[in-house]
Formats: structure tokens, sequence, C-alpha cells
């Protein structure tokens, strides 16, 4: 479509965006959505509370990397096409959560590399261990990781500190939501949080790696973690994370808030299980 | 912990059609629009069958075992199976996958055959206990 205005002619390259154009409205709904479901058991068989499914708030607003539509995107499309010069190289200086190559360009633009992981290894003369990280944030010469992962271990340990000139390589994609958290804040949810205010880090309720779960040609996946209480709390919210450190937070997709919050006394077990549908 | 699940039939999703309720006994959960999906079970045919891949973290394990509130009610109440002396960790892994993991994929009814990735006396209780 052609448009004339004060005599100077300007063609419309997206004639259908009128039409098209779309208010935000509250919470975000999509074709990628997730329920979660609690339980608390007592020493019996049968749970004591249940929760039953109930939908998610998928966390959506445009507000930095720790959005859900950043992150799958990312995980689910981006290739070798990210790649770039100091993709791979050796590093200048490392620390419990940064990785430096002081000759490095890397890209900073946007959400620069936060999500994506960084594979380090021993230096050139051999020396230092084999440890991955996952980006939060960088510089064009520095990334800032949440901790250094042991690849041997399936809870997501935390590694040894890589050799100050280990060498490193920054993968495509992302790192899996594959964290469970917990909180007693009482706060509706919303479309704009990035963390879960006053997230539980003790008495049994710390985030942890759930158990993940497909059936080959089932539209779901699901992630269960049983959590044993060793003290009191009521809980109030949960949420999905993409990496280990609640002080680094990570990508957190997903969040739910309790509609009859649960209270644990210790010796109980908390079931929190989420099924994410993709369509 | 890697387990494999054959299983002949899985459960998925599918909505509630128009003017249904959900009948007493239907595991429902909301959609993205608000509107109600139910449980279904997708039998296979012909003898097909699909599988559950399943990453169990060692800690959860440990965490389980750990409470002994759990596995004493847990091995008060699971069914004998002759010739079986469960150890604490198969009392919990069992009672893990079949009550908190697999409801949401597919009944031990219609599973065939579990694999445990280098736990074979894990394999050999879980298929005594479960096929």
């Amino acid at each position: 479509m052609n448009t004339q205005s004060n005599a100077v002619r300007k063609i419309d390259l997206y004639p259908d965006i009128p039409r098209n154009v779309r208010r935000r409205a509250g919470l975000a709904r999509s074709r990628v959505f997730s329920c979660f479901r609690t339980q608390v058991d007592r020493g019996g068989v049968t749970p004591v509370f249940d929760s039953g499914h109930r939908h998610n708030l998928t966390t959506d607003t445009a507000s930095g990397y720790t959005n859900r539509r950043d992150w799958q995107s990312k995980a689910m499309g981006m290739g070798p096409s990210f790649a770039f010069a100091t993709a791979t190289g050796a590093a200048t200086a490392t620390s419990a959560t940064s990785l430096t190559n002081s000759g490095a360009a890397f890209p900073t633009a946007g959400q620069g590399l936060a999500g994506q992981i960084v594979a380090v290894g021993p230096n050139s003369s051999g020396t230092g261990s084999t440890v991955y990280g996952v980006i939060v944030s960088n510089t064009a010469t520095v990334l800032t990781v949440d901790q250094w992962y042991n690849p041997a271990s399936a809870t997501g340990a935390a590694g040894t500190t890589p050799n100050a000139t280990g060498n490193y390589q920054i993968l495509p994609g992302q790192n899996p939501a594959a964290w469970l958290a917990l909180t007693s804040n009482a706060t509706a949810p919303a479309a704009t949080d990035t963390t879960l205010t006053s997230e539980l880090t003790t008495s049994g309720f710390a985030r942890a790696v759930g158990t993940y779960a497909h059936t080959a040609a089932a539209t779901t996946y699901t992630l269960t973690k049983v959590f044993t209480a060793s003290g009191t709390a009521t809980i109030n919210k949960e949420a999905v994370f993409g990496a280990a450190n609640p002080t680094a937070g990570g990508v957190m997709p997903f969040t739910s808030a309790e509609p009859n919050p649960p209270t644990l006394v210790s010796g109980d077990t908390l079931t929190q299980v989420v099924t994410v549908t993709i369509n | 912990m890697r387990i494999c699940i054959h299983t002949s039939a899985y459960f998925d999703w599918e909505p509630i059609p128009e003017g249904e309720s959900p009948e007493p006994g239907d595991v429902t959960k909301p959609d993205m629009n608000g509107d109600m999906l139910r449980r279904v079970l997708i039998e296979l045919e012909g003898g097909e069958t699909t599988y559950t891949d399943i990453n169990v973290p060692e800690d959860q394990l440990t965490e389980l075992t750990g409470n002994q509130i759990t596995i004493l009610g847990l091995r008060a109440s699971m069914p004998r199976v002759e010739g079986v002396e469960p150890t604490d960790e198969q009392i919990a892994l069992a009672w893990f996958l079949s009550q908190k993991v697999m409801p949401g994929h597919s009944p031990p009814s219609a599973w065939t055959l579990i694999e445990v990735d280098g736990n074979p006396d894990m394999q050999t209780f879980l298929n005594a206990y479960f096929i």
C-alpha cells in the first residue's frame, strides 16, 4: 500500500501492521505453557495435600533475558550462526563466577551471551579442571557465570574454578531450565518477575534440579522434585529456573502461586511437578 | 540415574469437547486459554511401544532414603514381591517413579520393560516389581 503525505511519497513496506497490532493483555498466553501440581506427604502413601494441576504464569515481558520467550527461542533456534571470532580461545583470568579474555570481543548488544553455556578445560599445558558455566551477563572481555558446574554431576554440583589460562568454548543455545525453587513470599506473581522474591534456601527447601521425564511422541515433559522439610515453612509460590545459584538467578520461564498454600513441618515431603506442554 | 520405561500406552491431553464437563475421576488441567484439558490414555496397536526417558538426580534418592518416616511408611504399605527384599533406595525409587513421576506419563499396567543405565540390580528389582 502506498500513502501520500505533504507531497512526499512514502512506501508502506508493512501494510498488514495496523490490523495485526495487539496490545499486551495482562497475563501472557502462549502455545508453550506449564501446569504446576503440589502434593504434601506425611509418612504415608496418600498425600495429605494435593493442589491439583494449576496454570502457570509465563514471564514474557521484555525485561531482559530472563523471560520465557527469549530463553525458548534461543534454546530451540540458535545454531552456529551465533559464532564469532572469540567464541573459542584461552582465558587470561578466572574466578569463582567469571572468565576473562582480555583480548576478546564478546557480543554485548541486546542480551549479549546471557543464558548460553561456556565450557572450560585445561590450559595449553594440560593443567586445570573441566567445567562449564551458565553465562548470566557479559562485557566485551568478561563472562559472568552463576557458578562453575561439574559436568559429571547429575545434580548440578559446583566444580573447581578453571585454570586462569584455561581453554574455553562458548556454545550456541541456552542452558536448560531444570531447577525448581520455592518461596514463602505471598505477593502475587507478575509477568515482569525475573526472580522469586525471598526464595527459600534452607530447611530442605533450597533450589534443586528436578527429575526430567518425557514420553516419545507425547506433547509434554515433566520436572519433578520431592523436597524433604527439615523445618517449618508455608509455600506460597514456586518457579522454574535455568541456573543453580539463587543469587545469580538465571532465566525464570515459569512461576505459579499456591491458591491454598500448604504449611510443612519437619519430616514432611513436598512434591512439585511441573508439566510443560509444547503443542 | 538414567531410566527408560518402555510402555504400550501413554498419557496425553485433549480438550474437553464443548458442552461436556469433566467426569468424576478425570484428571484435568487448564490450557493456555484457561479452557480445560483432560488426560487421555493413548494405547498403541500391533505390539508397538514407546518409551519414557527419565533422568533422576542422585541427590533426589539420597534425600528420600534419608527420610526414615517416608521409608518406613512405604516399606509397610508396599505390596510384597516374593523373593524380593528391597533396599531403601529401591523402595524410594519405586515410590518416586510410580507415584510422583509416571502419573504424568503412563500407568504401570502398560509398562513392558524398564532399563536402568549402569545399575543392573535396580533394573532387576524394578522389572520384578512392576512388569
